[in-house]
């Protein structure tokens, strides 16, 4: 009975880890306008609902090598990876953005991020 | 040294492959077929000559697929240019806003697709040409280029009617194959990518894996026999 109650309660939210990298011909972007990229991005397509769901997190960008790392819930991967792939430029810049690696665990995808700074 | 297949050498295919012939040698699937069999004609065999080709260490080139995409107003003017490009180019697709068209090109086996346009106003395809092309193995090529587009009036357009054509395409159970056409290097996508983009015209993700990678191949493998004069037309049988 008490199980029950827990499981009726308790919401599991398992997050997802996705390195990205930025491919440009110019300069590449700073953080900031990548976030408000796919924020715009994720609102145009999914509504503010669906970007308020996603628990996006942006973390650990290296601005010389254009990578980082995007934290989401699990059930918003598929959405984000959508996102991802429809931005075709930033700040008139043309780039893509392409998803290298996603995993569970923050320490498997900080490790894939330093073997990419080397 | 990698592995790379081009397949379609459109406006960027086509410059992709003209950059990379300066650093690698550049072949076509009707050059691997000729290089590994010769004289003999192997029929039967077709598909894992080719892809034992490919995997062998030795084999180190590039494949590029030619295809051309016919856009005509009559039945008449696309039948002369069939004749006209049918030994040129391994992929002919056809693209048109008359359903006449589209019904006729769904008969004919020279054609191999037919483009549907996601921005148009007005949907193209019916049961009957869905049902047309099933009969005679032919797929639907969805273009998913519009999807990428900045214009949010434009986006719901191409996922509303998009929507609707994978529902026919659903219900009819007909084949399809989903591709970006891009305009800049910065527009193409990878399969996996497209997979994701499709999700946005309800395609699920499990069942997209065929219409990116394995039918795209198929077709290819089977113009390939196509364009060998050897080749005998299905239903005709060989004399003694």
């Amino acid at each position: 009975m008490v199980l029950r109650r827990l499981t009726e309660v308790v919401v599991i939210t398992r997050d997802r880890y996705v390195v990205f990298q930025v491919i440009s011909n110019e300069d590449l972007p700073t953080l900031s306008s990548i976030k408000s990229k796919i924020w715009d991005e994720y609102q145009i397509i999914f509504g503010v609902n669906g970007t308020t769901g996603a628990g996006l997190f942006f973390d650990n960008y290296n601005e010389i090598i254009g990578a980082g790392i995007i934290r989401c819930e699990h059930k918003a991967l598929s959405n984000l990876m959508i996102i991802l792939s429809r931005i075709t430029a930033i700040n008139n810049a043309e780039v893509i953005l392409i998803s290298l690696y996603t995993t569970g665990l923050v320490n498997k995808a900080k490790r894939y991020l330093k073997i990419l700074e080397k | 040294m990698k592995k790379i297949i081009v397949l379609g050498a459109g406006m960027v295919g086509s410059a992709m492959a003209i950059d990379l012939a300066k650093e690698y040698s550049v072949t076509s699937l009707v050059e691997i077929y000729k290089n590994t069999t010769g004289d003999k004609f192997d029929l039967l065999n077709l598909k894992e000559i080719i892809s034992e080709s490919i995997i062998s260490s030795k084999f180190n080139t590039h494949i590029l697929i030619s295809r051309k995409t016919l856009e005509e107003t009559s039945i008449e003017s696309l039948k002369r240019k069939l004749s006209e490009l049918r030994d040129k180019y391994e992929i002919i697709a056809v693209k048109s806003d008359n359903i006449k068209i589209l019904k006729w090109a769904a008969h004919d086996r020279r054609v191999d697709y037919i483009s549907v346009n996601l921005m148009s106003s007005n949907l193209v395809i019916d049961k009957a040409l869905c049902s047309l092309m099933k009969q005679h193995n032919k797929c639907f090529e969805l273009i998913l280029s519009p999807l990428l587009l900045s214009d949010n009036k434009g986006i719901s357009i191409a996922i509303r009617s998009g929507k609707k054509i994978f529902k026919l395409i659903y219900s009819t159970n007909t084949q399809f194959i989903l591709t970006m056409k891009p305009d800049s290097c910065f527009q193409l996508r990878n399969g996996i990518q497209i997979r994701y983009l499709a999700q946005l015209l309800d395609i699920p993700y499990n069942r997209s894996k065929i219409s990116v990678f394995d039918n795209q191949l198929l077709i290819a493998l089977k113009n390939t026999m196509k364009l060998e004069k050897s080749n005998i037309v299905d239903g005709i049988k060989e004399a003694d």
